[in-house]
């Protein structure tokens, strides 16, 4: 790895390219992400942002650059599961919260632990972990819920739900896709604010494309199109830059 | 409040599924019955109930733990196997060969060791695949570690690769319909298009007897019971909760960092073994088995007895696989070409409106009748009022 | 087929002639020309010979059946009228009789009415040489190769002069080639020296079994290594040959199962591959579309030879009207939920085998094949190909690429590809698009009716045709790739030829099996098939 990277890097592209039949997804995306920081990234339909988190999380693999984790660990080379298990959660742009399941077994099914189907058989909750349960579930405002089924929740509320599940898998970077999709003005903001009080933990990068709840995260932003970086900064800063400005508003 | 998932396992067993609970009580209650009135009842009384009838109800129990073992597939994991029916004959299969090696030399050639249709074909000595047949501690080994590996082998490649929804359906499909093909050789060394039968006895006692036709109901009653409560354990555990995860929404449970192949493979696993107990409980009660067992057809028939029960409720599933195997005992006495028609309207009319079954229609019958109570006892309120 | 034809129009010119003649000469049907008149009075063996020998001269069809009679004992003079005839002897002992150039039934007599005409061995072994030269003299080139053909066996000096004589005239290259291959044998079998080792080297370039089959016995017989070494080295010839045609004729056997696994899948390339429809009664429209083939034919009993051309766009109706029925009642309920669209579509299966056989029988049904498809095509003597396969091959490509040119070509295909694509979108640029998917299955199970028709003449028409097929097709189009028509061609046609070649060390059903395995393992590797889609399209 190259010299000027700094320690606290924690997620680490470089020229990474993914194509799918001729079309190049992403065309040598570099950037990096350090640790506790909260980032966001925008960019139009077809940027690459999916792909991007793809290729993060193990689903896709890139036909040519690096992706490394935590300095040295190669994430090309491990599969969705892995990496999750290394400390990278993935928010769904849709919600995908599980639909016959409890709010409170959605929960325990997230919290971390043993993942093998014969500890999951015999293993028996612990205190603490009932205890950690419970402390999400207040945080994410649905304890009076917990009986309620996955598939009777508003849409906010799974969003909610899906990040709380997040939470308990206690990881290290928490990709999030457009976490404030179908969310009422009200519910925007509170989500922008437990994304910022997350992001004191841990690192948290979320791709959006809701102008007003980037400004509410307050970070640095980082602008992708056609499957590279176009340009990074304040969102102010961005949104002066001529060629962001083309690519939204022009054509 | 007191979380339910703390306590033990025999406690959530205990407290909760008040209609499995019932569903098995009725099989216990229904086989201790039958089985008094067929042994203590003179064959005169009315209230005698015949060979026929014992040995009939030993079938559904058979067919309930197939469809059972399906369930917890298919209802729980999402996995809808349409091979479910060659782990079923390949137990039966296993059974099948040691009640070969029972004949001894009493067959039709009078060789102590070859079965008949070997003795025909000019073998010389036993396969090393008839092996160790002869003892039936072996044989109840096989009935379900054969089917357990050929599940095991399949759904591993298939798991890791991937493979998912119909086209999983299809290709369990034509596992079974390969086995079939293979099953129908002759130098196969199964006995071919006949496949094995005129069983003689079964741990010395003959198969023809009354004894063992009870003692054979009472085991697949027994089989039943325990397949029920090994399956109700399994799903009311975390590992059961990550099973229906991986059904709603697989690829949320790979970004958990669960390994979704191993959750499924056990399942498929554990599916198989049983459905290859219920096989070899099944052959001795109905004298026979041959590659007709393999046949496609007969694995979507068992997806129909869990369809029409109600999937995803285990109980569901045996009451499922008892009905429909009723109604065909009558139709194929009553009008037998009416059968397949049947039949057939059974697969649209379950898929199209009954997508929870037998069982999901009681629940609505219950809850339409329950509104409509309230809705009689609000009225009457506001006559009085 | 024009073989058949110039012979029924040959036959029935020389006996239309006869019968004028006949007609002219004396009234009634006997047949007492001049030159048969020995027959019905006691003449002499050599008197006998002189009538065959004429009749060879005059070389009519005519004389042909009365020499072919004679020779099977079947030529008698009725005693009454002195009258030719031939006769059958039926199950009472009677006798059946004909007569000589009409075959009419002229009644049945009893066995003191008749004489046979004589007949002695020495009589039969002229009659037979006499009906040989009748092939080679005959005006079909076939028959002529084929006479000498027959000859090859039983070669003496009367008919290798005879072949001499009429290779000097002879045009046809195929009969000349069959000459040489009588001459060069017989030099082979006689001759010493440079004319026995050129005779071999003729014999070389030629396929005929018993060339094959007398090379390889005179090995053993011969002592000079220079003879044995020729005949080695025009036998290894010969076999590397024989392979060569037997690897043919197994690629042709291969495409032919190919195009019939390409007949069962194509239909299911639109319903399942396009639509992402699991069709279970797939396998049924086809069966639809053979039962099809069966009522038209029981309809118009006469018209066998054009039968398939008036089943082949009912069936496209009928089984297509199914289609549209099945959609509207039962799929268009069930979209987006595979596992379910595949248990109702495995019901409608069973009811419509149930119907069959309800209607018709549970057994099968005789379908007949049209003239002009029995037959084969006869390459050479190592290789011939039956008409029929090489008809249904043609069909099942020409199929292909209608649907082919259909889906890529036309308003209704580019309106199919959008529904599939993005239903919101064509709805909302004014596609109907419930009724573009009813016509889109109706299209799938259409062509399934069409195939059905053409495996009416390849397999048994019954309850269980479409069972038969069902599996084999998805096979096809999941290792094809789904939603690829030339994935479907390639896979069709290559698991029918690795299947055939499979056939001869692993037997018929070990070789089906083991392409069953190869395509499950496949899917492991490729779950998307051979020529899968790839991009985020598929991935939803």
């Amino acid at each position: 790895m190259d010299k000027h990277i700094p320690n606290d890097t924690l997620l680490y592209l470089n020229n990474v390219t993914v194509s799918f039949d001729g079309f190049r997804a992403l065309n040598e995306l570099s950037f990096m992400v350090r640790e506790k920081e909260l980032s966001a990234i925008i960019g139009p339909n077809g940027a690459g942002k999916s792909t991007m988190m793809d290729v993060v999380t193990g689903k896709t693999r890139p036909d040519s650059g690096d992706v490394f984790f935590r300095g040295d660990v190669d994430l090309t080379r491990y599969d969705e599961t892995q990496v999750a298990n290394m400390g990278i959660g993935r928010k769904f742009q849709k919600p995908s919260v599980i639909e016959s399941l409890s709010v409170w077994e959605n929960l325990e099914l997230a919290l971390s632990g043993r993942r093998s189907p014969f500890a999951s058989m015999f293993g028996k909750l612990s205190s603490q972990g009932a205890a950690r349960i419970d402390e999400v579930m207040e945080l994410i405002r649905l304890s009076d819920r917990r009986e309620w089924a996955g598939e009777s929740l508003s849409h906010g509320q799974k969003q909610w739900l899906e990040i709380g599940m997040l939470l308990l898998q206690e990881p290290e970077l928490l990709l999030v896709d457009e976490p404030a999709a179908g969310m009422t003005d009200e519910e925007t903001f509170r989500t922008a604010d437990l994304l910022k009080a997350l992001a004191k933990e841990r690192s948290v990068v979320v791709v959006e494309h809701d102008m007003a709840f980037i400004r509410a995260l307050e970070c640095p932003v980082m602008v992708l199109h056609e499957g590279s970086v176009l340009a990074t900064g304040s969102l102010d800063h961005v949104q002066q830059n001529q060629k962001v400005i083309d690519v939204y508003l022009g054509r | 409040m007191e979380n339910k998932w703390s306590k033990g396992w025999l406690t959530r067993l205990l407290l909760e599924d008040r209609a499995g609970k019932l569903l098995m009580s009725f099989v216990f209650v229904v086989t201790t019955v039958v089985v008094l009135l067929n042994t203590l009842m003179p064959e005169s009384s009315a209230l005698h109930v015949s060979n026929y009838t014992v040995t009939l109800l030993g079938k559904y129990l058979c067919y309930g733990l197939l469809a059972l073992a399906l369930d917890l597939v298919w209802g729980y994991c999402g996995i809808l196997s349409l091979g479910h029916g060659a782990f079923f004959a390949l137990g039966g299969y296993a059974m099948g060969m040691y009640l070969m090696r029972q004949i001894g030399d009493r067959g039709v050639y009078g060789n102590p060791e070859l079965p008949d249709f070997m003795v025909f074909l000019n073998w010389q000595e036993l396969p090393w695949y008839w092996q160790g047949f002869d003892s039936f501690g072996f044989a109840m080994v096989m009935m379900a570690l054969v089917p357990g590996i050929l599940a095991f082998l399949f759904g591993w490649l298939a798991f890791r690769s991937r493979v998912t929804g119909v086209y999983l359906s299809i290709i369990t499909q034509a596992l079974t319909y390969a086995l079939m093909l293979l099953f129908f050789q002759n130098d196969f060394g199964f006995g071919g298009n006949n496949g094995l039968t005129d069983f003689k006895d079964l741990l010395g006692f003959s198969l023809q007897s009354d004894g063992t036709r009870v003692v054979l109901l009472i085991s697949s009653a027994l089989a039943l019971m325990l397949g029920y409560v090994l399956c109700r354990w399994l799903v009311s555990s975390r590992y059961g909760r990550v099973l229906v995860a991986v059904r709603d929404a697989e690829s949320r449970v790979r970004f958990m960092g669960y390994r979704v192949e191993h959750f499924k493979l056990v399942a498929f696993t554990v599916s198989a073994m049983l459905a290859g107990i219920a096989g070899a409980l099944y052959v001795p009660q109905v004298g026979i088995i041959n590659p007709g067992e393999f046949s496609p057809v007969n694995s979507i028939e068992l997806v129909v007895w869990v369809a029409v029960g109600g999937r995803g409720t285990l109980y569901g599933a045996v009451i499922g696989a008892v009905v429909v195997n009723y109604a065909k005992t009558w139709f194929t006495g009553v009008m037998p070409d009416a059968w397949l028609f049947a039949l057939g309207a059974l697969f649209v009319v379950t898929t199209l409106w009954l997508p929870k079954g037998l069982v999901g229609l009681y629940q609505q019958v219950v809850d339409f009748i329950k509104t409509r109570r309230q809705l009689m006892s609000n009225r009457e309120l506001v006559d009085h009022g | 087929m024009n073989q058949s034809v110039s012979q029924l129009i040959q036959r029935l010119l020389g006996s239309m002639l006869l019968l004028l003649l006949l007609l002219v000469s004396q009234p009634g049907f006997s047949l007492t020309t001049d030159k048969l008149e020995p027959l019905l009075k006691k003449s002499t063996w050599s008197q006998l010979e002189q009538v065959v020998i004429s009749l060879t001269n005059e070389g009519s069809d005519a004389s042909q059946t009365v020499l072919e009679h004679w020779l099977n004992g079947r030529l008698f003079v009725v005693k009454k009228q002195k009258q030719l005839v031939y006769a059958e002897k039926t199950p009472e002992k009677k006798y059946r009789i004909y007569d000589l150039l009409s075959s009419d039934e002229l009644g049945t007599v009893k066995k003191r009415a008749l004489k046979k005409v004589r007949i002695n061995n020495q009589l039969r072994s002229v009659l037979k040489t006499a009906l040989a030269s009748w092939d080679l003299k005959s005006k079909n080139p076939d028959t002529r190769k084929k006479a000498i053909y027959a000859s090859l066996k039983t070669l003496d000096n009367k008919t290798l002069n005879a072949f001499h004589v009429m290779r000097a005239n002879e045009k046809n290259k195929k009969v000349l080639s069959a000459l040489d291959v009588a001459l060069s044998l017989h030099t082979f079998q006689t001759a010493k020296g440079a004319a026995q080792l050129e005779a071999i080297h003729v014999l070389t370039d030629f396929n005929h079994p018993y060339v094959r089959s007398e090379l390889a016995a005179s090995l053993a017989d011969t002592s000079s290594t220079e003879l044995a070494q020729s005949i080695r080295v025009a036998l290894a010839e010969i076999d590397q040959r024989q392979q060569y045609y037997g690897m043919a004729e197994s690629v042709f056997f291969g495409l032919s199962l190919g195009s019939v696994l390409l007949l069962s899948a194509i239909g299911l390339a639109i319903t399942f591959g396009v639509m992402g429809v699991i069709n279970m009664a797939h396998g049924e429209m086809m069966m639809l579309g053979a039962y099809t083939t069966f009522v038209i034919q029981s309809v118009f009993p006469n018209l066998i030879d054009q039968s398939l051309f008036i089943a082949i766009p009912m069936a496209f109706l009928v089984a297509g009207a199914a289609g549209v029925l099945i959609e509207r009642l039962v799929i268009r309920h069930l979209y987006g939920r595979p596992l379910e669209t595949l248990l109702a579509t495995f019901g409608i299966s069973l009811i419509l085998q149930q119907a069959v056989r309800t209607i018709f029988s549970p057994l099968n049904q005789e379908v007949a094949t049209p003239s002009w498809m029995s037959g084969s095509w006869i390459i050479n003597e190592a290789l011939s190909l039956t008409w029929n396969r090489l008809y249904i091959v043609g069909f099942s490509l020409l199929i292909f690429f209608a649907l082919l040119f259909v889906m890529r070509y036309t308003r209704f295909g580019l309106n199919i590809r959008a529904v599939t694509q993005n239903r919101a979108m064509a709805s909302s640029m004014g596609i109907p698009t419930g009724k573009m998917d009813a016509l889109t299955f109706g299209l799938g199970s259409g062509i399934a009716g069409v195939a059905g028709v053409a495996l009416s003449q390849l397999t048994n028409v019954g309850p269980n045709l479409g069972q038969n097929y069902i599996i084999d097709s998805f096979m096809v189009v999941v290792f094809g790739g789904v939603g690829s028509l030339w994935g479907t061609l390639v896979a069709a046609m290559g698991l029918g030829v690795v299947n055939k070649f499979l056939e001869p060390w692993a037997g018929a059903v070990v070789a089906k099996i083991l392409v069953l395995v190869f395509i499950i393992l496949f899917i492991q590797k490729r779950p998307r098939g051979l020529f899968a889609l790839k991009g985020r399209a598929v991935e939803g």
